[in-house]
Protein backbone atom coordinates (compact mmCIF):
# COMPACT_ATOMS: atom_id res chain seq x y z
CA UNK A 1 0.00 0.00 0.00
CA UNK A 2 1.73 3.62 -1.00
CA UNK A 3 2.15 5.62 2.12
CA UNK A 4 0.51 8.82 2.29
CA UNK A 5 1.59 11.57 4.12
CA UNK A 6 -1.86 12.41 5.13
CA UNK A 7 -4.09 9.42 6.32
CA UNK A 8 -5.84 6.31 4.70
CA UNK A 9 -9.11 6.41 5.52
CA UNK A 10 -9.87 2.85 4.23
CA UNK A 11 -9.36 -0.10 7.08
CA UNK A 12 -11.05 2.33 9.47
CA UNK A 13 -14.33 2.38 11.15
CA UNK A 14 -17.50 3.51 10.49
CA UNK A 15 -18.28 7.11 12.10
CA UNK A 16 -18.12 5.73 15.77
CA UNK A 17 -20.82 8.41 17.03
CA UNK A 18 -23.69 10.76 16.36
CA UNK A 19 -23.84 12.29 20.36
CA UNK A 20 -24.70 15.58 18.98
CA UNK A 21 -27.23 14.80 15.99
CA UNK A 22 -30.06 14.58 18.82
CA UNK A 23 -29.16 18.14 20.27
CA UNK A 24 -29.31 19.23 16.58
CA UNK A 25 -32.21 18.23 15.48
CA UNK A 26 -34.39 18.90 18.52
CA UNK A 27 -33.17 22.37 19.03
CA UNK A 28 -31.97 23.61 15.26
CA UNK A 29 -28.51 24.83 16.33
CA UNK A 30 -25.90 23.30 14.95
CA UNK A 31 -23.25 25.38 16.62
CA UNK A 32 -24.67 26.18 19.85
CA UNK A 33 -21.48 27.30 21.58
CA UNK A 34 -20.54 30.01 18.76
CA UNK A 35 -21.38 33.11 20.53
CA UNK A 36 -21.42 35.15 16.76
CA UNK A 37 -22.22 33.14 13.36
CA UNK A 38 -23.17 36.64 11.80
CA UNK A 39 -19.51 36.65 10.60
CA UNK A 40 -19.32 33.02 9.23
CA UNK A 41 -20.44 32.88 5.34
CA UNK A 42 -18.78 29.55 4.57
CA UNK A 43 -18.57 26.48 6.26
CA UNK A 44 -16.54 23.32 5.48
CA UNK A 45 -17.97 19.66 7.05
CA UNK A 46 -15.44 17.19 6.64
CA UNK A 47 -16.48 13.49 5.75
CA UNK A 48 -20.14 14.76 5.62
CA UNK A 49 -21.47 11.50 5.69
CA UNK A 50 -25.10 11.33 5.47
CA UNK A 51 -25.36 14.93 5.67
CA UNK A 52 -27.19 15.36 8.21
CA UNK A 53 -25.24 17.55 9.93
CA UNK A 54 -24.51 19.76 6.89
CA UNK A 55 -28.03 20.30 5.88
CA UNK A 56 -29.40 21.08 9.44
CA UNK A 57 -26.56 24.06 9.61
CA UNK A 58 -27.59 25.51 6.42
CA UNK A 59 -30.93 25.45 7.14
CA UNK A 60 -30.73 26.73 10.64
CA UNK A 61 -28.27 29.36 8.96
CA UNK A 62 -29.72 30.68 5.66
CA UNK A 63 -26.70 33.21 5.20
CA UNK A 64 -24.39 30.45 5.05
CA UNK A 65 -22.91 28.25 2.27
CA UNK A 66 -22.07 24.89 4.16
CA UNK A 67 -19.86 22.57 2.02
CA UNK A 68 -19.95 18.77 3.08
CA UNK A 69 -17.03 16.99 1.72
CA UNK A 70 -16.91 13.22 1.89
CA UNK A 71 -15.30 9.82 -0.43
CA UNK A 72 -17.78 7.58 -0.33
CA UNK A 73 -20.04 8.29 -3.01
CA UNK A 74 -22.96 5.95 -2.13
CA UNK A 75 -23.40 8.66 0.46
CA UNK A 76 -22.78 12.15 -1.19
CA UNK A 77 -25.43 10.97 -3.29
CA UNK A 78 -27.57 10.38 -0.63
CA UNK A 79 -26.54 13.67 1.34
CA UNK A 80 -27.57 15.42 -2.07
CA UNK A 81 -30.63 13.93 -2.68
CA UNK A 82 -31.41 14.61 1.11
CA UNK A 83 -30.35 18.25 0.79
CA UNK A 84 -33.16 18.32 -2.51
CA UNK A 85 -35.98 16.52 -1.23
CA UNK A 86 -35.43 19.36 2.03
CA UNK A 87 -35.19 22.50 -0.40
CA UNK A 88 -32.27 23.46 1.34
CA UNK A 89 -30.39 24.67 -1.33
CA UNK A 90 -27.21 26.59 1.07
CA UNK A 91 -25.59 23.38 1.26
CA UNK A 92 -23.12 21.50 -1.43
CA UNK A 93 -22.19 17.72 -1.28
CA UNK A 94 -18.83 17.28 -3.12
CA UNK A 95 -16.87 13.92 -3.53
CA UNK A 96 -13.04 14.37 -2.08
CA UNK A 97 -10.17 12.40 0.30
CA UNK A 98 -11.41 14.58 3.47
CA UNK A 99 -8.03 13.38 4.64
CA UNK A 100 -5.79 14.01 1.89
CA UNK A 101 -4.49 17.27 0.52
CA UNK A 102 -8.08 19.35 -0.34
CA UNK A 103 -8.62 20.52 -3.66
CA UNK A 104 -8.97 23.85 -2.70
CA UNK A 105 -7.63 27.34 -2.37
CA UNK A 106 -6.19 28.18 0.72
CA UNK A 107 -8.27 30.46 3.34
CA UNK A 108 -11.51 29.67 1.91
CA UNK A 109 -13.90 28.83 4.87
CA UNK A 110 -14.65 30.67 8.12
CA UNK A 111 -15.18 28.08 9.58
CA UNK A 112 -13.84 24.09 9.20
CA UNK A 113 -15.90 21.46 11.36
CA UNK A 114 -15.29 18.23 11.84
CA UNK A 115 -17.17 15.49 13.97
CA UNK A 116 -16.41 12.35 15.75
CA UNK A 117 -13.57 11.68 12.95
CA UNK A 118 -11.30 9.69 15.47
CA UNK A 119 -12.05 6.08 14.11
CA UNK A 120 -11.29 7.23 10.30
CA UNK A 121 -7.65 8.01 10.66
CA UNK A 122 -4.79 7.08 12.21
CA UNK A 123 -3.50 9.21 15.57
CA UNK A 124 0.07 10.25 13.85
CA UNK A 125 -2.00 11.66 10.66
CA UNK A 126 -3.82 14.19 13.32
CA UNK A 127 -1.16 17.06 12.84
CA UNK A 128 -0.91 17.06 9.10
CA UNK A 129 -4.53 16.37 8.86
CA UNK A 130 -5.39 19.66 10.66
CA UNK A 131 -2.86 21.51 9.30
CA UNK A 132 -4.34 21.14 6.24
CA UNK A 133 -7.77 21.79 7.63
CA UNK A 134 -6.02 25.09 8.93
CA UNK A 135 -4.91 26.16 5.45
CA UNK A 136 -8.07 26.02 4.03
CA UNK A 137 -9.61 28.68 6.55
CA UNK A 138 -9.24 32.06 6.45
CA UNK A 139 -7.26 34.38 9.18
CA UNK A 140 -9.77 34.67 12.01
CA UNK A 141 -11.79 31.50 10.79
CA UNK A 142 -11.66 28.68 13.09
CA UNK A 143 -11.22 24.70 13.22
CA UNK A 144 -13.95 23.05 15.13
CA UNK A 145 -13.81 19.44 16.57
CA UNK A 146 -16.33 17.42 18.14
CA UNK A 147 -15.64 13.72 19.32
CA UNK A 148 -16.77 11.49 22.35
CA UNK A 149 -15.64 8.73 24.50
CA UNK A 150 -17.68 5.63 24.37
CA UNK A 151 -20.67 5.39 25.71
CA UNK A 152 -21.19 4.43 29.24
CA UNK A 153 -23.88 2.02 29.79
CA UNK A 154 -25.07 -0.45 32.08
CA UNK A 155 -25.65 -2.94 29.99
CA UNK A 156 -23.25 -5.88 28.87
CA UNK A 157 -23.33 -6.94 25.46
CA UNK A 158 -23.64 -2.80 24.19
CA UNK A 159 -20.53 -2.00 26.65
CA UNK A 160 -18.60 -4.91 25.66
CA UNK A 161 -18.71 -4.23 21.90
CA UNK A 162 -17.69 -0.42 22.95
CA UNK A 163 -14.93 -1.78 24.70
CA UNK A 164 -13.94 -4.60 21.89
CA UNK A 165 -13.98 -1.09 19.17
CA UNK A 166 -11.83 0.42 21.83
CA UNK A 167 -9.23 -2.17 21.80
CA UNK A 168 -9.07 -2.48 18.31
CA UNK A 169 -8.36 1.37 17.52
CA UNK A 170 -5.54 0.54 20.05
CA UNK A 171 -4.35 -2.06 17.87
CA UNK A 172 -4.80 -0.27 14.70
CA UNK A 173 -2.64 2.66 16.08
CA UNK A 174 -6.49 5.08 16.04
CA UNK A 175 -6.28 5.84 19.42
CA UNK A 176 -4.87 8.20 21.85
CA UNK A 177 -4.95 5.32 24.62
CA UNK A 178 -1.56 4.38 25.51
CA UNK A 179 -3.31 0.83 26.19
CA UNK A 180 -6.76 0.74 24.98
CA UNK A 181 -8.77 1.26 27.84
CA UNK A 182 -10.59 4.23 26.53
CA UNK A 183 -10.46 6.26 22.91
CA UNK A 184 -8.51 9.45 25.12
CA UNK A 185 -9.13 11.43 21.80
CA UNK A 186 -10.96 14.09 23.76
CA UNK A 187 -8.26 15.30 26.76
CA UNK A 188 -5.85 14.97 23.23
CA UNK A 189 -8.14 17.41 20.81
CA UNK A 190 -7.02 20.81 22.95
CA UNK A 191 -3.58 20.54 22.19
CA UNK A 192 -3.82 19.36 18.53
CA UNK A 193 -4.97 21.95 17.58
CA UNK A 194 -2.48 24.21 19.47
CA UNK A 195 0.22 21.81 18.13
CA UNK A 196 -1.98 22.73 14.56
CA UNK A 197 -1.19 26.73 15.14
CA UNK A 198 -4.51 27.88 16.27
CA UNK A 199 -4.77 30.43 19.06
CA UNK A 200 -7.63 30.97 21.67
CA UNK A 201 -8.81 27.41 21.99
CA UNK A 202 -12.04 26.53 23.90
CA UNK A 203 -13.76 23.07 24.97
CA UNK A 204 -17.18 22.45 26.24
CA UNK A 205 -18.75 19.05 26.96
CA UNK A 206 -21.52 17.91 26.42
CA UNK A 207 -23.88 15.13 27.38
CA UNK A 208 -26.82 12.62 25.44
CA UNK A 209 -28.44 10.38 27.49
CA UNK A 210 -30.12 8.09 25.11
CA UNK A 211 -31.30 5.57 27.58
CA UNK A 212 -34.97 4.04 27.23
CA UNK A 213 -38.02 6.47 27.62
CA UNK A 214 -35.27 9.61 27.10
CA UNK A 215 -35.87 11.54 23.63
CA UNK A 216 -32.30 10.44 21.70
CA UNK A 217 -33.69 6.93 22.43
CA UNK A 218 -34.99 5.95 19.01
CA UNK A 219 -31.90 7.93 17.21
CA UNK A 220 -29.24 6.64 18.45
CA UNK A 221 -30.11 3.22 19.24
CA UNK A 222 -30.57 3.32 15.70
CA UNK A 223 -27.86 5.20 14.99
CA UNK A 224 -25.82 2.07 16.95
CA UNK A 225 -27.38 -0.54 15.28
CA UNK A 226 -26.09 0.33 12.45
CA UNK A 227 -22.65 1.56 13.40
CA UNK A 228 -21.68 -1.43 15.60
CA UNK A 229 -22.74 -3.74 12.65
CA UNK A 230 -20.77 -2.03 9.86
CA UNK A 231 -17.51 -1.79 12.56
CA UNK A 232 -17.79 -5.69 12.69
CA UNK A 233 -14.94 -6.40 9.66
CA UNK A 234 -12.89 -3.86 11.67
CA UNK A 235 -12.90 -5.73 14.37
CA UNK A 236 -12.59 -9.34 12.89
CA UNK A 237 -9.49 -8.05 11.02
CA UNK A 238 -7.46 -6.58 14.25
CA UNK A 239 -8.16 -9.94 15.89
CA UNK A 240 -10.11 -8.72 18.74
CA UNK A 241 -13.28 -10.78 18.61
CA UNK A 242 -14.91 -13.63 16.34
CA UNK A 243 -17.68 -13.95 14.11
CA UNK A 244 -19.65 -16.13 16.45
CA UNK A 245 -18.80 -13.84 19.57
CA UNK A 246 -19.42 -10.72 17.73
CA UNK A 247 -22.50 -11.60 16.03
CA UNK A 248 -24.24 -13.12 19.22
CA UNK A 249 -22.81 -9.88 20.94
CA UNK A 250 -24.52 -7.78 18.87
CA UNK A 251 -27.90 -10.38 18.68
CA UNK A 252 -27.75 -9.76 22.98
CA UNK A 253 -27.41 -6.03 22.09
CA UNK A 254 -30.54 -5.28 20.45
CA UNK A 255 -32.10 -7.05 22.93
CA UNK A 256 -30.86 -4.59 25.24
CA UNK A 257 -31.25 -1.46 23.27
CA UNK A 258 -35.27 -2.05 23.18
CA UNK A 259 -35.49 -3.34 26.62
CA UNK A 260 -37.19 -0.55 29.33
CA UNK A 261 -33.71 -0.44 31.27
CA UNK A 262 -31.64 0.04 28.82
CA UNK A 263 -29.17 3.36 30.27
CA UNK A 264 -26.49 4.64 28.65
CA UNK A 265 -24.83 8.44 28.34
CA UNK A 266 -22.36 9.86 25.72
CA UNK A 267 -20.32 12.62 26.88
CA UNK A 268 -18.53 14.07 24.11
CA UNK A 269 -16.26 17.64 23.88
CA UNK A 270 -16.20 20.32 21.29
CA UNK A 271 -12.97 22.03 21.11
CA UNK A 272 -12.16 25.04 19.04
CA UNK A 273 -9.62 27.97 17.78
CA UNK A 274 -8.48 30.20 15.80
CA UNK A 275 -6.94 30.58 12.76
CA UNK A 276 -4.35 33.59 13.79
CA UNK B 1 -5.00 2.64 58.33
CA UNK B 2 -7.65 -0.56 59.09
CA UNK B 3 -7.09 -3.34 56.50
CA UNK B 4 -9.84 -3.38 53.64
CA UNK B 5 -12.09 -5.77 54.31
CA UNK B 6 -14.26 -6.45 51.36
CA UNK B 7 -17.29 -8.66 53.78
CA UNK B 8 -18.01 -4.92 55.43
CA UNK B 9 -20.56 -3.40 53.60
CA UNK B 10 -20.97 -0.51 55.80
CA UNK B 11 -19.82 3.29 53.95
CA UNK B 12 -16.57 2.85 53.74
CA UNK B 13 -13.17 5.76 53.05
CA UNK B 14 -11.34 3.78 50.85
CA UNK B 15 -8.82 5.59 51.18
CA UNK B 16 -9.10 6.16 54.87
CA UNK B 17 -10.14 8.94 56.81
CA UNK B 18 -7.05 10.57 58.15
CA UNK B 19 -6.38 14.23 58.30
CA UNK B 20 -4.49 13.83 55.08
CA UNK B 21 -7.60 12.12 53.35
CA UNK B 22 -9.39 15.57 54.94
CA UNK B 23 -7.21 17.74 53.12
CA UNK B 24 -7.06 15.79 49.96
CA UNK B 25 -11.24 16.14 50.00
CA UNK B 26 -10.82 19.11 50.34
CA UNK B 27 -8.79 20.29 47.53
CA UNK B 28 -11.03 17.58 45.76
CA UNK B 29 -14.19 19.91 46.46
CA UNK B 30 -12.64 23.30 45.07
CA UNK B 31 -10.98 21.13 42.02
CA UNK B 32 -14.44 19.79 41.23
CA UNK B 33 -16.63 22.66 42.32
CA UNK B 34 -14.33 25.12 40.09
CA UNK B 35 -15.27 22.64 37.00
CA UNK B 36 -18.69 22.93 37.48
CA UNK B 37 -19.19 26.50 37.63
CA UNK B 38 -19.95 26.58 40.97
CA UNK B 39 -22.18 25.31 44.16
CA UNK B 40 -25.12 25.27 42.67
CA UNK B 41 -24.74 26.04 38.52
CA UNK B 42 -27.87 24.78 37.50
CA UNK B 43 -30.35 26.38 39.93
CA UNK B 44 -32.24 29.69 38.71
CA UNK B 45 -31.33 32.54 41.33
CA UNK B 46 -35.05 32.39 42.17
CA UNK B 47 -35.07 28.72 43.14
CA UNK B 48 -31.94 29.93 45.59
CA UNK B 49 -33.83 31.83 46.95
CA UNK B 50 -36.66 29.45 47.82
CA UNK B 51 -34.10 26.66 49.53
CA UNK B 52 -33.64 27.45 53.63
CA UNK B 53 -32.71 24.25 54.55
CA UNK B 54 -30.26 22.38 52.67
CA UNK B 55 -28.60 18.78 53.13
CA UNK B 56 -25.56 17.57 52.35
CA UNK B 57 -24.55 13.50 52.29
CA UNK B 58 -21.37 12.24 52.46
CA UNK B 59 -20.23 15.78 53.23
CA UNK B 60 -16.58 14.42 54.04
CA UNK B 61 -14.69 17.30 55.57
CA UNK B 62 -17.52 19.94 54.50
CA UNK B 63 -16.06 21.39 51.74
CA UNK B 64 -19.18 22.03 49.41
CA UNK B 65 -21.46 22.80 52.94
CA UNK B 66 -19.10 25.44 53.90
CA UNK B 67 -19.06 27.19 51.23
CA UNK B 68 -22.85 27.17 49.98
CA UNK B 69 -23.21 28.23 53.60
CA UNK B 70 -20.79 31.01 53.42
CA UNK B 71 -22.24 32.44 50.02
CA UNK B 72 -25.73 32.19 51.22
CA UNK B 73 -26.81 33.22 54.64
CA UNK B 74 -30.55 32.61 54.60
CA UNK B 75 -29.85 29.10 54.24
CA UNK B 76 -29.32 26.44 57.08
CA UNK B 77 -26.94 24.10 55.62
CA UNK B 78 -26.28 20.24 57.28
CA UNK B 79 -23.65 17.84 56.64
CA UNK B 80 -23.86 14.24 57.43
CA UNK B 81 -21.20 11.90 56.97
CA UNK B 82 -19.79 8.64 58.40
CA UNK B 83 -16.44 9.84 60.02
CA UNK B 84 -15.94 10.90 63.17
CA UNK B 85 -13.10 12.79 62.17
CA UNK B 86 -14.74 14.18 59.00
CA UNK B 87 -17.45 15.78 60.87
CA UNK B 88 -14.93 17.25 63.51
CA UNK B 89 -12.72 18.76 60.81
CA UNK B 90 -15.89 20.45 59.23
CA UNK B 91 -17.20 21.79 62.44
CA UNK B 92 -13.92 23.06 63.54
CA UNK B 93 -13.89 24.68 60.08
CA UNK B 94 -17.15 25.78 60.26
CA UNK B 95 -16.08 27.74 63.94
CA UNK B 96 -13.35 29.15 62.29
CA UNK B 97 -15.00 31.01 59.48
CA UNK B 98 -17.58 32.15 62.03
CA UNK B 99 -20.35 30.31 59.87
CA UNK B 100 -23.19 29.63 62.49
CA UNK B 101 -25.38 28.36 59.14
CA UNK B 102 -23.86 25.20 59.07
CA UNK B 103 -23.77 22.54 61.00
CA UNK B 104 -21.91 18.99 60.44
CA UNK B 105 -23.14 15.36 62.33
CA UNK B 106 -22.25 11.86 61.99
CA UNK B 107 -24.68 9.67 59.89
CA UNK B 108 -24.21 6.69 57.76
CA UNK B 109 -26.30 7.27 54.80
CA UNK B 110 -26.43 2.99 54.22
CA UNK B 111 -28.75 3.14 57.23
CA UNK B 112 -32.38 5.22 57.71
CA UNK B 113 -31.43 8.61 58.04
CA UNK B 114 -31.78 10.76 61.62
CA UNK B 115 -34.16 13.20 59.75
CA UNK B 116 -38.19 14.10 60.06
CA UNK B 117 -40.00 13.91 57.02
CA UNK B 118 -39.77 16.14 54.83
CA UNK B 119 -37.41 18.49 56.13
CA UNK B 120 -34.98 19.81 53.43
CA UNK B 121 -35.79 22.07 50.14
CA UNK B 122 -32.60 20.66 48.71
CA UNK B 123 -31.06 17.03 49.26
CA UNK B 124 -27.62 17.00 47.77
CA UNK B 125 -24.93 14.10 47.48
CA UNK B 126 -21.86 14.01 45.58
CA UNK B 127 -19.29 11.54 44.67
CA UNK B 128 -20.91 9.05 46.65
CA UNK B 129 -20.64 6.07 44.46
CA UNK B 130 -16.79 6.54 45.89
CA UNK B 131 -18.17 5.63 49.22
CA UNK B 132 -21.12 3.00 49.00
CA UNK B 133 -22.01 -0.07 47.01
CA UNK B 134 -24.29 0.35 44.10
CA UNK B 135 -27.20 -2.15 46.67
CA UNK B 136 -26.88 0.95 49.14
CA UNK B 137 -28.30 3.16 46.09
CA UNK B 138 -31.87 2.38 46.26
CA UNK B 139 -32.71 2.16 49.76
CA UNK B 140 -30.43 5.75 49.89
CA UNK B 141 -32.83 7.43 47.80
CA UNK B 142 -36.40 6.44 49.28
CA UNK B 143 -34.42 8.30 52.59
CA UNK B 144 -33.41 11.12 50.54
CA UNK B 145 -37.09 11.22 48.97
CA UNK B 146 -38.72 10.80 52.50
CA UNK B 147 -36.91 13.53 54.03
CA UNK B 148 -36.90 16.37 51.22
CA UNK B 149 -40.29 18.52 51.30
CA UNK B 150 -42.77 18.68 48.12
CA UNK B 151 -41.44 20.60 45.76
CA UNK B 152 -37.86 20.30 46.61
CA UNK B 153 -34.82 18.90 45.05
CA UNK B 154 -33.04 16.32 44.90
CA UNK B 155 -29.70 16.44 43.11
CA UNK B 156 -26.73 13.67 42.75
CA UNK B 157 -23.27 14.31 41.01
CA UNK B 158 -21.80 11.67 39.82
CA UNK B 159 -17.90 11.44 37.84
CA UNK B 160 -16.98 8.84 35.93
CA UNK B 161 -13.11 8.14 36.51
CA UNK B 162 -10.63 10.04 34.33
CA UNK B 163 -9.43 9.29 30.66
CA UNK B 164 -5.64 10.41 29.82
CA UNK B 165 -2.75 9.48 27.70
CA UNK B 166 -0.51 7.69 30.63
CA UNK B 167 -0.10 4.44 30.51
CA UNK B 168 0.28 4.12 34.55
CA UNK B 169 -3.43 6.06 34.95
CA UNK B 170 -4.98 3.88 32.72
CA UNK B 171 -3.50 0.71 34.05
CA UNK B 172 -3.82 2.06 37.63
CA UNK B 173 -7.95 2.42 36.68
CA UNK B 174 -8.17 -0.39 35.34
CA UNK B 175 -6.56 -2.26 38.52
CA UNK B 176 -9.16 -0.18 40.57
CA UNK B 177 -12.00 -1.13 38.77
CA UNK B 178 -11.14 -4.80 39.53
CA UNK B 179 -10.96 -3.61 42.84
CA UNK B 180 -14.02 -1.82 43.07
CA UNK B 181 -16.01 -4.35 41.60
CA UNK B 182 -14.31 -7.17 44.00
CA UNK B 183 -15.97 -4.56 46.73
CA UNK B 184 -19.42 -3.61 45.18
CA UNK B 185 -18.71 -0.38 44.17
CA UNK B 186 -18.75 -1.18 40.96
CA UNK B 187 -21.47 0.08 38.42
CA UNK B 188 -19.51 -0.76 34.88
CA UNK B 189 -20.51 -3.39 32.70
CA UNK B 190 -17.16 -3.67 31.25
CA UNK B 191 -14.56 -2.65 33.65
CA UNK B 192 -13.38 0.17 31.48
CA UNK B 193 -15.99 2.62 33.13
CA UNK B 194 -17.10 3.65 36.91
CA UNK B 195 -20.56 3.76 35.24
CA UNK B 196 -21.98 5.87 37.46
CA UNK B 197 -23.61 8.42 35.10
CA UNK B 198 -26.13 6.29 33.39
CA UNK B 199 -27.45 5.32 36.87
CA UNK B 200 -28.29 9.14 37.79
CA UNK B 201 -31.52 9.70 36.11
CA UNK B 202 -32.75 6.38 36.84
CA UNK B 203 -32.23 6.79 40.72
CA UNK B 204 -33.94 10.03 40.41
CA UNK B 205 -37.06 8.65 38.54
CA UNK B 206 -36.87 5.26 40.24
CA UNK B 207 -38.19 7.09 43.93
CA UNK B 208 -40.62 9.27 42.12
CA UNK B 209 -39.09 12.33 40.90
CA UNK B 210 -40.44 14.56 38.05
CA UNK B 211 -38.49 17.18 36.14
CA UNK B 212 -35.41 15.39 35.77
CA UNK B 213 -32.36 17.48 34.33
CA UNK B 214 -29.00 16.70 33.90
CA UNK B 215 -25.68 19.01 33.29
CA UNK B 216 -22.44 17.55 32.15
CA UNK B 217 -19.30 19.17 33.81
CA UNK B 218 -15.58 17.96 32.86
CA UNK B 219 -11.97 18.62 34.85
CA UNK B 220 -9.48 19.30 32.36
CA UNK B 221 -6.31 18.32 34.53
CA UNK B 222 -3.94 17.88 31.22
CA UNK B 223 -0.16 19.48 31.71
CA UNK B 224 -0.40 23.45 31.47
CA UNK B 225 -4.15 23.78 32.24
CA UNK B 226 -4.88 25.19 35.45
CA UNK B 227 -6.06 22.36 37.44
CA UNK B 228 -3.07 20.17 36.55
CA UNK B 229 -1.24 20.90 39.54
CA UNK B 230 -3.65 20.17 42.04
CA UNK B 231 -4.73 17.40 39.79
CA UNK B 232 -1.57 16.12 39.95
CA UNK B 233 -1.12 16.57 44.05
CA UNK B 234 -4.72 14.90 44.30
CA UNK B 235 -4.04 11.64 42.28
CA UNK B 236 -0.55 11.06 43.43
CA UNK B 237 -1.81 11.36 47.09
CA UNK B 238 -5.00 9.25 46.34
CA UNK B 239 -3.10 6.52 44.79
CA UNK B 240 -1.11 6.42 47.65
CA UNK B 241 -3.62 5.95 50.08
CA UNK B 242 -5.51 4.01 47.79
CA UNK B 243 -2.46 1.44 48.29
CA UNK B 244 -4.04 -0.96 50.68
CA UNK B 245 -7.50 -1.38 48.97
CA UNK B 246 -6.06 -2.18 46.15
CA UNK B 247 -3.46 -4.61 47.50
CA UNK B 248 -5.66 -5.77 50.20
CA UNK B 249 -8.72 -7.16 47.88
CA UNK B 250 -5.93 -8.61 45.37
CA UNK B 251 -6.22 -6.41 42.48
CA UNK B 252 -2.67 -5.73 42.34
CA UNK B 253 1.23 -7.08 43.49
CA UNK B 254 2.76 -4.69 45.90
CA UNK B 255 5.39 -4.32 43.79
CA UNK B 256 3.31 -3.51 40.46
CA UNK B 257 1.42 -1.43 42.56
CA UNK B 258 5.17 0.67 43.30
CA UNK B 259 6.28 0.85 39.78
CA UNK B 260 3.02 1.74 38.86
CA UNK B 261 2.50 5.14 41.14
CA UNK B 262 6.53 5.89 40.00
CA UNK B 263 5.83 5.99 36.57
CA UNK B 264 2.22 8.38 37.26
CA UNK B 265 4.55 11.17 38.84
CA UNK B 266 6.81 10.86 35.91
CA UNK B 267 4.10 10.84 33.30
CA UNK B 268 1.96 13.30 34.83
CA UNK B 269 4.62 16.14 34.96
CA UNK B 270 5.48 15.79 31.18
CA UNK B 271 4.21 18.49 29.12
CA UNK B 272 2.90 15.86 26.77
CA UNK B 273 0.50 14.62 29.48
CA UNK B 274 -3.29 15.10 28.60
CA UNK B 275 -6.30 14.41 31.03
CA UNK B 276 -9.75 14.58 31.49
CA UNK B 277 -12.67 13.61 34.24
CA UNK B 278 -16.35 13.62 33.10
CA UNK B 279 -19.11 14.46 35.73
CA UNK B 280 -22.64 14.25 35.38
CA UNK B 281 -25.47 16.13 38.15
CA UNK B 282 -28.71 15.29 37.55
CA UNK B 283 -31.53 16.69 39.53
CA UNK B 284 -35.01 16.16 40.25
CA UNK B 285 -37.80 17.73 42.10
CA UNK B 286 -40.48 15.66 44.65
CA UNK B 287 -44.08 16.40 43.25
Amino acid sequence: MATSPFAERGGGTPRLFNFDLPFVKKTDQPLPEQTDVSTIQSILDIASGSGEWAIATAQAYPHMQVVGIDNDVPMVESARAQARARGVDNVHFTIMDPFQKLEMPDSSFELVNARFINGFIPAEAWSKVLSEFLRVTRAGGCIRLTEGELPISSNPAFAQIGGMISQALFMTGRSFSPEGRLLSITPALQRLLQDAGCQDTRQVVSVTNFSAGMEAHADLSDDFSRTYRLVQPFLLNAGVTTQEEVEQLYQQMQGEMHADDFSAVGFYLTVWGKKP
Amino acid sequence: MEKYDPARTKNWYILGDSTTEGVHLIEQDVNFNTSMGGLLPEQSQESLTHMSHVLDVACGPGGWALELAQAHAHMQVTGIDISSNMIEYANAQARASGLDNARFKVGNITEPLDFPNESFDLVNARHIEEVIPVTAFPPLFQELYRITRRGGVIRITGSEWGVTNSFAYETLMRRLLRASRIAGLDFSADGRNLGITPWLRRFLREVGCVNIQERPSFLDFSAGMAQHDSGYRDLTLAFELMQPFLVGVGAAAPQEFEELKQRLSVEMLENSFRGIVYTLTAWGQKP
